[in-house]
This record gives structure tokens, sequence and C-alpha cells, in this order.
């Protein structure tokens, strides 16, 4: 996931309070509107590593990269195992990855539809 | 309409500010639909039917996203008078809560002065590229 997301992101913009993600994520209709916040935070977690930090991060230091929010603990377990099972979301042995072509993949959009 | 201050996007990409993402107050819904909002064009005319459409969520879903981003000031719903009745209703987005400070909930503008708020938001607000990308 480390390197999908910094191929993206310009190094010029590193110093932004801000963090990049892909507009078809945002606009895709086969996610609910919590698992597009849930995969913010991945995306924030990713690029706030530093270089020396590119390796994937282990499953539960991901888990704690997603930080304070309102969601309850259950409903967060829930949103992910939901990303897991339309394909946005992998776990590898032990680490998250975010597979971003299903973001475009239009079976996946027309299904919702 | 979109009030932006820092956010910018592009079809690729969509640049969503760390102060709403870290915000304790908000849910995954909540920053999803603001994430969403923001990715809008700025003069997009923004209703709860077309929320409502844009995603899997049902109305009340939407409605209970919307109601959190009213109250940690990422959202304001403003009512436009034409001709003395309601002409239409929209939603006006702030990527900086901060600036939402000015508009009450529920305002009611005429057409004209709705108009003439969202030129001069705009110009208040929204940076040029080049800026944005060198903050």
């Amino acid at each position: 996931m480390s390197a999908l997301v910094s191929a993206l992101v310009d190094p010029a913009d590193d110093d932004l309070d801000a963090v990049w993600v892909p507009g078809a994520l945002v606009r895709c209709r086969a996610l609910t509107l919590a698992e597009k916040g849930a995969l913010l935070h991945l995306y924030d977690a990713a690029q706030a590593e530093t270089p020396a930090q590119t390796q994937p991060s282990p499953f539960s230091a991901m888990l704690r990269a997603f930080g304070p929010t309102a969601s309850s603990p259950a409903e967060v377990r829930s949103i992910l195992g939901c990303l897991m099972a339309k394909g946005v979301l992998r776990q590898r042995t032990g680490f998250l990855e975010i597979e971003e072509a299903s973001f475009q993949t239009p079976h996946l959009i027309e299904r919702s539809a | 309409m979109i009030i932006r201050t820092r956010i910018q996007v592009t079809d690729r990409l969509a640049l969503i500010s760390l102060e709403a993402l870290e915000d304790v107050g908000l849910s995954w819904k909540a920053k999803g639909l603001l994430s969403y909002l923001l990715s809008l064009p700025d003069n997009e005319k923004i209703s709860t039917k077309k929320l409502t459409y844009a995603s899997q969520e049902g109305r009340c879903s939407t409605m209970t996203a919307i109601t959190e981003l009213v109250a940690a000031g990422y959202i304001r719903r403003i009512n436009v008078i034409s001709g003395g009745k309601m002409s239409f209703g929209d939603l006006v987005v702030f990527d900086d809560p901060a600036k939402s400070a000015n508009m009450p909930e529920g305002s009611r503008l005429q057409l004209n002065e709705y108009s003439a708020l969202a030129r001069k938001l705009k110009q208040q607000g929204t940076p040029k590229s080049d800026e944005s990308q060198s903050a």
C-alpha cells in the first residue's frame, strides 16, 4: 500500500496539512460513506510514513493508525470486513493493502447502482 | 455550493484536510460524506436527494452524516427565497469549519443575496491552485 500511495503523491506536497486520495474513491458508488471514511484514514496512515518506514505496517498497527473516531470498535471491524469482502482491502500475511483498481471497476460500480 | 480555502481537487486526486480527518467528533460516515462533497465542483447545487443517489446510503443515514457535519461546522443548510417563496435549498460546504462562523444554520437568503454571497465567499476563500500547492 505504501508504494501504491507514494506513487500518487507529489513529493513537493509533503508539507501539506492534508492527504491525497484518488478521486475515484470518493466518487465510487459501490462504497458506503463509512467505507470511504475508513479508506481516507488508511491513505493518511500510508502517507504519514517516513522513508525509513516504507514497509507495510502490521495489521494491528494499521488499525491503531485509524486513530480516534466517533465510530465504535465494532463498527470499525464491520467496515473493514465489508471492504475486504468487496475486494477493496486485502490482508496479506498480516498486512493491509488497498486495491485501487477496484474503485474504477465498472461491474463493482454498476452492482450498487 | 463549495467554499474552498485550501482543498483542491482534480479528476484523478482529491485533497482532504488532516483537520477533518483527525476530528474525533466525526464518524467515518461523516468523513466519507465530507470527502465526497469536497470532490464536487464549486458551483454544484447540493441536495439530500442527490447525495442519497450518489452512494449506497439511505436518506436517513445521509441525514445523520449531514447533521454531524453541520454540528462540526463543515456544512450550513440554507434556504433561498425568490419572489416571496422558497426557491430552493442548498448545502454550503466548507473545507475549513472556521469559515462557517458567519453563516447561521438554516439561514434564509434572497436569491440576489445568495448570488452575492457566493461571489463574495469565493473571492475571499478560493485560493489559486499554485497557492494551495505551496501552502
